[in-house]
């Protein structure tokens, strides 16, 4: 319904209510509210206050909802925010305000502070990552890995590493990444994938050449009938099923309607309910 | 929040009340939030250039691939504008069907507000070189601008999409616009007419328009909407459940017209986003690999799996929903016992409905049944025999759709409208499906042919629509056919046609006379249980039926229940088509006395009732008491047979349409009957 200017004057507490309700709602919708939204010049004073006493934050000539709890509120919704796209997700606020509330919260344990690739980025307190000391730990194991792997490069005599050594320290890193708590248990003991014999290359071979190069996804039987091929000893479920408890691969259920065979069945691991597990991707392709 | 989540193992895709962990398939969401933002802010720099994307994401059944529709609804609304299409289980997937889902969708809200409003009032914005980011705060300002002055803005903002577009249908958009600012029924009749419905004349009327849109106009009404979405809130729309297309014997023509659909949408229309669904084998080995390269090319632009929780997200799903469980004796591990907590994520293959499954035994102090039935069944699906009592999961699934579909066909019959066209004519195919004798095959939303063994063929005609031309021009369709051809009309029997419609009523008397036409009238419960069995059998193609532990129920085992215990081959509808030809030997075109064409529900006790108490007896509403009837027709005296049927369920609401009518036909002669619509106390008419 179309609303239509009154004739006389309008008396201001009603004006106030009106302007009011308008900044309510673009403080709802946009996070922050400034001129003409919070009224006339002369009523804005009135408009202000009872803003503020609202809960709402008075910055300059605008009222913005509270910076912490916009923060807040981003960060436990489970985004990944750069510090430099920080004062984007953010509403009346500028650069170095939001990195300072950042570093406030992070010092709060309210927040995680994490460098992904070159960009520090602000990630809810939920998500596992390395804190200082087990950085400072995995640099040195790295570093002593470095060395070993220079020295084969630049000896008098040149020399190779066994690749299977390689894979040890590899998978070490690789677990604590996959790691959901007390990484520098499995840092300090690596687990080997496959220490009796080395045929988890062989899988991983041939899951790669089978992936589908989109998601990453490969058929169980078809590594099962490759393998047969190439090494018969291999025992592929019983392979699969560590590699799973070891974080290396994920399982996946069959999902079609008739389309995996008894035999194709047979090749693959069983999982929750009963299910075959008929497809699979490494875990490092993905997460 | 209650605990209803605990028993909602099948995401609802409009269900405003997400229990989310949004770090689970992050990369999911975040893919197409990217595109949506890529899209909206070429829509900005250079509108003309813009193309439409699509994307395919792929998991095993309960991973949460219709969960993912609803957290992007809550993520990027209002900042794009989402629609959820399941396709059709046997008729095609047509763009008179997509356009329709599209419009309809619009009128939904989407986490507070309405999503038409969300496409106008970033529109605007766009148009006004605002930010796009905030729509509602100007169509807010819209509304309180005067009549006048609103006009003005929209007129501009028509004129502006015109510049970037002209191709496009100008009163579409003009009438798109004003969506927002209409009155509750001219928002009705403007969302039908908008969808390609229909209209009835009072809908027309209502909106100024002086015919519907027709089907014929339904691609360039799409391109309509997806262009001008692309310029505030890109249009998502979001193909669901896609291993559907994959039926028996026409998989190859199904899937070949969805690539073209897909392609048509993709190159047709600008800045729309396609996103398409399905459970991983079915795509990779049913649909993929019949599109051939020109439709792959538009229908696969990405492809992404969803992913299975870590052990350590699943801790953190548990987490979240043990949160909602009202007054939890402590925190987790409870309900579950320590070791049955600790061995749970060891298991592979976990998804987020197992885990729900498994938290709601818990909850109720029962074994957890994933632990207990762990063992090596090396079958390529679930092995019926550990599915304990599957008849009665399957009978308490199939009653709760029914309910279901009886409550959304109620918010139909009161407001006197139709049913959905395109899921009724599919659901006469599926029930069709279980009579093996029978061969159908749609040729549209209101045909459909019939091959039976033996027999000369058949067709079916779905009289559904609103307005008496259109309901003429289908009628004189009918008249057209062969007079020896056997045929069947069928129209809801709560949608009479009105006594003011001569032209349709004689043309309707007309069809009656042939002999070889049979006029059949279906009651709310022959449509509940069409609906329900499209719905049923849908779920049971996409895996979405599942034991107490989330384990799919095989797609055999569930077609072997409703063939033996639904019985859609004695529904009356089935039984009139699969009865003998009868009639044969009056064939000819000979005027036939109507009472033996016309089929209502209250004309068909004799297959239903012989049949109701072995098969539908559990699915149908009771009998209402003579005396209840009596005592609201004593006070009406002279009355419609609607009028009858409301003032019954006013006072009880359990009563279905037909078993009023079928207490008023028992009445007589007490009850007089003038016409089919009207019925009086006898010596008050």
């Amino acid at each position: 319904m179309a609303t239509r200017k009154a004739g006389g004057k309008t008396p201001d507490p009603e004006l106030i209510q009106r302007a009011l309700v308008k900044a309510r709602a673009t403080l709802t919708e946009k996070g922050v509210a400034g001129g003409a939204l919070l009224g006339a010049a002369r009523l804005r004073p009135s408009v202000v206050s009872t803003l503020q006493e609202e809960g709402f934050e008075l910055v300059g000539n605008k009222v913005r909802v509270r910076l912490e709890s916009q923060l807040i509120d981003l960060v436990s919704s489970g985004a990944h925010t750069p510090l430099t796209q920080l004062q984007k997700r953010l509403s009346g606020t500028t650069a170095a305000e939001a990195k300072r509330l950042a570093t406030k919260l992070t010092l709060r344990g309210d927040a995680q502070l994490v460098l992904r690739e070159k960009v520090l980025t602000l990630v809810p307190k939920t998500e596992v990552t390395l804190a200082q000391a087990e950085l400072k730990q995995l640099v040195t194991e790295m570093d002593s890995r470095l060395k070993w792997l220079k020295k084969a490069m630049n000896g008098k005599a040149p020399a190779g590493v066994l690749k299977a050594d390689l894979k040890e320290s590899l998978t070490g890193w690789s677990q604590l990444a996959s790691a959901e708590r007390s990484p520098q248990a499995t840092l300090a003991t690596p687990k080997a994938v496959a220490p009796k014999t080395n045929h988890w290359k062989l899988i991983r071979g041939a899951l790669l050449a089978l992936a589908n190069e989109d998601t990453g996804l490969a058929r169980v039987p078809e590594i099962g009938r490759r393998l047969h091929v190439e090494s018969p000893a291999v025992d592929l479920k019983a392979e699969l099923l560590e590699a799973y408890q070891n974080g290396l691969v994920e399982l996946r259920p069959e999902g079609g309607i008739g389309r995996l065979s008894i035999e194709d069945a047979a090749l693959c691991p069983t999982g929750a309910g009963g299910i075959p597990l008929s497809w699979i991707r490494l875990l490092e392709e993905v997460r | 929040m209650s605990e209803a989540f605990l028993s909602a193992l099948h995401a609802d895709p409009w269900n405003n009340q997400l229990l989310d962990l949004p770090s689970l398939n992050a990369q999911a969401s975040d893919a197409v939030e990217s595109e949506v933002a890529k899209l909206s802010e070429r829509a900005r720099r250079d509108p003309t250039h813009l193309r439409s994307m699509s994307q395919v994401f792929l998991g095993p059944p309960g991973v949460g691939k219709t969960h993912l529709f609803s957290r992007l609804r809550k993520r990027l609304g209002p900042r794009a504008v989402f629609v959820h299409i399941r396709p059709l289980l046997h008729a095609g997937l047509t763009p008179a069907f997509v356009l329709n889902e599209a419009v309809m969708q619009l009128a939904q809200a989407s986490y507070g507000h309405s999503q038409a409003d969300a496409l106008v009032g970033s529109l605007v914005a766009h148009t006004g070189a605002s930010s796009t980011s905030f729509p509602m705060a100007h169509l807010m300002d819209l509304k309180e601008l005067p009549d006048d002055g609103r006009a003005q803005k929209l007129e501009e903002a028509l004129e502006k999409v015109l510049d970037i577009f002209p191709d496009l249908d100008d009163v579409y958009i003009e009438r798109l616009l004003k969506l927002p600012f209409c009155s509750s029924r001219e928002r009705r009749a403007m969302l039908a007419w908008l969808a390609g419905q229909d209209c009835d004349p009072s809908q027309l009327t209502r909106i100024g328009a002086a015919s519907s849109l027709g089907s014929e106009h339904a691609v360039r009404a799409l391109r309509t909407l997806g262009c001008v979405a692309s310029l505030g809130s890109p249009l998502v729309l979001v193909f669901d459940q896609l291993e559907n297309l994959i039926q028996r014997n026409h998989e190859e023509e199904r899937i070949t017209q969805y690539g073209n659909l897909i392609a048509e949408l993709v190159d047709a229309t600008r800045g729309l986003l396609v996103v398409q669904m399905a459970l991983d084998s079915e795509w990779e080995q049913g649909i993929e690999t019949r599109l051939n390269l020109s439709q792959r090319s538009r229908v696969v632009m990405s492809k992404k799996s969803i992913v299975l929780p870590t052990p350590q997200e699943s801790r953190q799903l548990l987490q979240i929903w043990h949160e909602e469980i009202e007054s939890p004796r402590g925190p987790l591990p409870w309900p579950f016992q320590p070791s049955e907590f600790d061995a749970l994520f060891t298991l592979p293959g976990l998804t987020p409905r197992m885990l729900l499954c498994a938290l709601s035994e818990a909850r109720e102090g029962l074994p957890i049944g994933l632990l207990k039935n762990n063992s090596d069944v090396g079958s390529s699906t679930t092995d019926l025999t550990a599915l304990e009592d599957l008849d009665g999961l399957l009978e308490k699934e199939w009653n709760a759709r029914l309910a279901s579909t009886h409550a959304s066909i109620d918010q139909v019959e009161e407001r006197r409208g139709a049913i959905e066209s395109h899921r009724l004519c599919d659901g006469v195919l599926t029930a069709a499906s279980f009579v093996p004798s029978l061969f159908f095959q749609a040729s549209g939303v209101e045909h459909i042919q019939i091959e039976r063994t033996g027999e000369s063929a058949r067709w079916v005609s779905l009289l559904h629509q609103s307005h008496h031309r259109s309901i003429n021009v289908a009628l004189d369709r009918i008249l057209q056919r062969d007079v020896h051809e056997r045929g069947l009309v069928l129209r809801e029997q709560w949608r009479p046609f009105s006594p003011t419609w001569k032209s349709s009523l004689k043309k309707q008397g007309e069809v009656l006379a042939r002999s070889s036409v049979t006029w059949f009238e279906l009651t709310r419960q022959d449509v509940a249980l069409l609906l329900t069995l499209e719905d049923f059998i849908q779920a049971s193609r996409s895996s979405d039926i599942c034991d107490s532990v989330g384990r799919p129920v095989p797609d055999e085992a569930v077609r072997a229940f409703i063939s033996e215990q639904i019985r859609p081959d004695a529904w009356p509808l089935l039984q009139e088509l699969t009865s003998s030809d009868a009639s044969d030997s009056d064939a000819g075109g000979e005027i036939a006395d109507e009472r033996f064409n016309v089929i209502q529900a209250d004309d068909a006790e004799v297959p239903l009732a012989q049949e109701t108490e072995t098969t539908t007896a559990p699915f149908r509403g009771d009998d209402v008491p003579l005396s209840l009837v009596e005592s609201v027709m004593h006070r009406l005296r002279v009355a419609s047979v609607d009028r009858v049927i409301r003032e019954v369920r006013r006072i009880n609401p359990v009563y279905g349409r037909a078993a009023v009518i079928e207490s008023l036909r028992i009445m007589k002669p007490a009850i007089r009957w003038h016409g089919r619509n009207i019925v009086a106390m006898e010596g008050s008419a």
